[in-house]
């Protein structure tokens, strides 16, 4: 007689072989399956493995540490290491804080213009990555408006620790209001409700009840901008000055000494504290949540209205967005005037200069993207309707490697498609191929996940009915799947515009003569101090930003309109 | 829809899962399970969740892969059959209506995928939603219509494109009370119109019995009774089958002193009778006699004492718990001529003793 655990070892291999015969009987499933196991292999995986490969070994594929030793022994590595952990944990606990106080004030008081305040707040994650850097340049630097034409100080220096860390924590917080915002809001208010009945003060409530169930969500936040933080490689690279950090002396490695193996280093090595923080994150931290969603409509939640609670939140929040609307108001005014700081008349100068000198990063920035928005949106419905739907083997692979390159840093990303696409037989080094390449898995996870959680919420017995009516797994996806998937589909196209066009870090070694793209030309108008047209970009970049919300938006809904004809 | 109804038969089929605390063990959702429906009949699974019936079904449809044994439409084997394939009908719990899509859409998906003229399709659209009168509604969406409406359009949706087997997974659990009866009658005039080969699951046994031409109880994978409704319901096998279609009381008897021939000569607080036995009644194992609530009738000469320890008033029957021979026993009045008994009042009560069975098992309230 078979013992339990043999018995359950031959079923589950027959129907493995069961499962592996139905696959076989549906080619086009198969076909799908090793496609996409294929180009993940070859664009999220390998190019990291490589760039592993190229910091051990030497010319001749010999293990080779030396290079290692002259990390450690001949550059300042362990400085930059420190810094960018240090200036990692400051930022990640300030956003933080900052997120969980805009959330709570928006989620559990009655705080006039909610909407507006939650615009406001996500405002940075849809602008380029430096717009704030450049307004603090523009305000607060050695010729700012209100450092040197207001209070008269001369020669301000903000280059340095304080304000990249300012910068960092307005320009990530938006990430932590996001995130707790989510878990406060699904948070059941009912046992905050129960401790208030049991005779709870509001203090009370918040210290006993709120803040304990939702330190998961503040934790995770706090990891979740750390690891931003540490990959962050924008703006670092225009206000870090001499407080060095990783991704910007790794890219000074490559591009100032010519040293790629270094320089790759230095980039893994940002690696393993931010993958460690996504560990943390996805495996400890999210097993601790308290969140419940159990489909049942739980009490309402009983707004704040105390104004001594209120009115201190409303002010903080006020100031945090004026702040803001600062910051932006600044970049776009500049864009207007003819020199900043000394010459205040407005002009188009800045856009005629742009427009002659950067049309080709416009028109190179537009098009790239508009080819990697569709192809990565798509890939990443196929993805999460792939591994929410069937099974077969490699899903685990599957998963892992369409988040490689959205979760390791991108300068470690950039360096790596460098070193493996520069030789026969993927020679892609200096063509339009490989920037589309690096944007279409760079934003390719963000679109599996927005896919893979709303097919979860759709009954998967519709697309059941489907097939069980005749559909293949082509015809299903294309005609079910889809236009259901119609909202993911458009904030997954959106978010991948977005990215595609505001990425820095991750294409500034994919760049060449032949193909520029409008971040980079922001960049180095802004390291050749010229102000006006860096802010001229900026604007143009956030105008195309939001047109291309309105373009998206009409494409999805006419495609996937639903029609009503009159059948007589 | 006028195609030669098939069969279709399930042999030695097996699926296990693997249990979530102990990777060694393993659950059983199909526990060697044989079974037949001829063609044209409606058979129905009925049993508790969990119990293996909507794994079976899926199963039949291809959703869910066998671990082992044979699954036949006729007579071809379709275990490696891919489902979309397998020209089976399937209506869902949910109805699984495409949301996207207009009515005439939903009915129209299967018959665009036969790639049959517009025409064509035009017209057996027409015609099925005229069978279920929902042709006014053809050019609205799913979230437009009731959800008996939206019942009518998923049983269109699965008989229009002729499959040669019918599979429900509790299509009506989604509607209420009154609209479910109506619409099993309905569904059951269409299902019998069609002629279609049809397999049923349900946890309801009214729906069961009011549908089927035959019924397959089922507990943890296994199939626990096959047969007509009152097949089942006058004979069940077993404690499980009598307890899950309808109600009973299952007493020990004082004695036994025979079980043959499927007939059991037993002492019952304290009265010799011969009553019928399950074939799975073994001398010298224990019993218990099934005996059900409204086979016990009250009668001023009756054979046995009786006392009412509690009642409750139903409307078409008086439910009273008495206590015979030291047991409590459920009894249903229909003749609404006791109603003015009270608790503590002593009477006596007949069995009708054709309709007591013995069955296998002890007296524990546990099935």
């Amino acid at each position: 007689m078979d013992s339990p655990g043999m018995a359950r070892s031959k079923h589950v291999r027959s129907e493995k072989r069961k499962e592996f015969f139905m696959l076989l009987k549906q080619p086009g499933l198969l076909f799908a399956i090793i496609a996409v196991l294929a180009i993940l292999i070859i664009f999220c995986i390998y190019p990291i493995v490589r760039l592993f490969l190229s910091c051990l070994t030497d010319k001749n594929g010999q293990i080779d540490l030396s290079n290692i030793n002259y990390v450690f022994t001949k550059t300042d590595f362990f400085q930059a290491f420190w810094n960018s952990v240090k200036l990692g944990l400051f930022v990640g606990l300030m956003a933080a804080i900052v997120g969980y106080i805009y959330a709570f004030a928006i989620t559990r008081t009655a705080l006039p213009g909610k909407k507006f305040f939650n615009v406001m707040a996500i405002l940075p994650i849809l602008s380029p990555p430096f717009v704030i850097s450049l307004a603090v340049m523009l305000l607060f630097g050695r010729s700012g408006l209100i450092t040197k034409t207001l209070l008269h100080i001369r020669g301000n220096n903000i280059y340095g620790f304080t304000w990249l860390a300012i910068v960092q924590i307005l320009s990530l917080f938006p990430l932590a209001y996001l995130n707790l915002k989510g878990m406060l809001e699904t948070l059941d208010s009912s046992v905050e409700n129960a401790s208030r009945t049991l005779g709870a003060s509001r203090l009370k409530v918040f210290l006993t009840v709120t803040l304990p169930l939702s330190l998961p969500g503040f934790l995770s936040s706090f990891l979740i901008v750390f690891a931003k933080s540490l990959c962050d490689f924008g703006n670092p690279q225009v206000l870090a000055g001499n407080y060095n950090v990783l991704s910007v002396s790794a890219y000074l490695q490559i591009v100032g000494l010519f040293d790629l193996k270094t320089g790759s280093f230095i980039a893994l090595s940002i690696l393993l504290p931010c993958m460690l923080a996504y560990l943390i994150q996805n495996y400890w931290v999210s097993k601790r949540s308290f969140v419940t969603v159990t489909g049942k409509a739980t009490g309402t939640v009983e707004l704040i209205r105390e104004k001594k609670i209120v009115i201190p939140l409303f002010i903080i929040v006020l100031l945090l967005t004026l702040f803001t609307i600062l910051l932006y108001g600044t970049v776009v005014y500049v864009s207007f005037v003819k020199t900043w700081g000394v010459n205040w008349s407005l002009t188009l100068d800045s856009y005629q200069f742009i427009f002659k000198r950067g049309a080709r990063a416009i028109k190179d920035t537009l098009f790239l993207s508009a080819i990697a928005t569709p192809a990565s949106a798509l890939l990443g419905m196929l993805i999460a309707f792939l591994m929410v739907r069937k099974s077969f083997f490699g899903k685990r692979l599957m998963a892992i490697a369409s988040i490689i390159p959205f979760a390791v840093p991108g300068i470690a990303l950039g360096i790596g498609y460098v070193v493996s696409f520069n030789t026969r037989p993927i020679l892609l080094t200096g063509t339009a191929a490989i920037i589309v390449i690096a944007m279409v898995f760079r934003t390719l996870s963000i679109g599996v996940e927005t896919g893979s959680n709303s097919l979860r919420q759709v009954d998967p017995n519709i697309e059941e009915a489907a097939i069980i009516l005749g559909a293949g797994n082509a015809k299903t996806f294309f005609s079910i799947s889809l236009p259901i998937m119609k909202s993911a589909l458009f904030s997954g196209l959106l978010n991948s515009f977005i990215r595609s066009m505001t990425s820095v870090s991750a294409v500034i070694f994919l760049v060449s003569v032949n193909w520029n793209l409008l971040t980079v030309s922001i960049l180095s108008e802004i390291e050749s101090n010229r102000l006006g047209a860096a802010s001229a970009y900026c604007v143009v970049l956030m105008v195309m930003v939001v047109i291309a919300v309105g373009v998206l938006e009409a494409i999805v809904n006419g495609l996937f309109a639903r029609r009503r004809r009159s059948y007589e | 829809m006028n195609k030669e109804a098939v069969g279709v038969e399930i042999r030695d089929l097996v699926k296990t899962f693997p249990a979530f605390d102990n990777k060694k063990q393993e659950i059983y959702a199909a526990n060697h399970v044989t079974l037949s429906v001829k063609p044209g009949e409606l058979v129905t699974l009925l049993g508790p969740s969990g119990c293996g019936k909507t794994s079976l079904l899926r199963m039949v449809a291809g959703f869910l892969m066998p671990s082992s044994g044979e699954i036949y439409i006729g007579n071809q084997e379709v275990s490696k059959i891919p489902p979309n394939k397998r020209n089976v009908g399937m209506m869902f719990q949910s109805y699984a209506l495409f949301p996207h899509m207009t009515v005439f859409d939903n009915v129209a998906y299967g018959l665009k995928l036969k790639h049959m003229s517009k025409q064509e399709i035009k017209e057996q659209v027409k015609s099925i939603l005229q069978l279920m009168q929902i042709e006014d509604y053809a050019s609205r969406f799913p979230n437009e219509i009731s959800g008996g409406q939206q019942q009518r359009v998923a049983l269109a949706r699965a008989v229009v494109t002729a499959p040669s087997v019918l599979l429900f997974d509790e299509p009506l659990s989604n509607l209420d009370a009154k609209l479910r009866e109506y619409m099993r009658e309905e569904l059951r005039k269409i299902q019998k119109r069609v002629g279609i080969t049809s397999l049923y699951v349900t946890h309801d046994q009214s729906e069961a019995m009011a549908i089927s031409d035959q019924v397959i109880i089922m507990q943890s994978g296994t199939i626990e009774q096959t047969g007509t409704a009152m097949e089942i319901y006058a004979r069940p096998k077993n404690k499980f089958v009598a307890g899950f279609i309808g109600k009973a009381n299952f007493v020990k008897p004082d004695a036994i002193h025979s079980i043959s021939g499927g007939k059991a000569d037993i002492t019952l607080f304290g009265k010799r009778l011969t009553v019928a036995a399950s074939e799975l009644c073994r001398a010298g194992e224990p019993c218990v006699c099934m005996i059900r609530p409204e086979d016990i009738k009250i009668a001023p000469e009756g054979m046995f004492g009786a006392r009412i320890v509690s009642k409750a008033y139903f409307g078409q029957y008086i439910q009273h718990f008495m206590e015979i021979g030291g047991q409590e026993i459920e009894q249903m009045d229909f003749t609404q001529t006791n109603a003015a008994l009270q608790d503590g009042d002593e009477i006596s009560v007949n069995f009708v003793i054709d309709s007591l069975r013995l069955l296998p098992g002890d007296d524990s309230r546990e099935i």
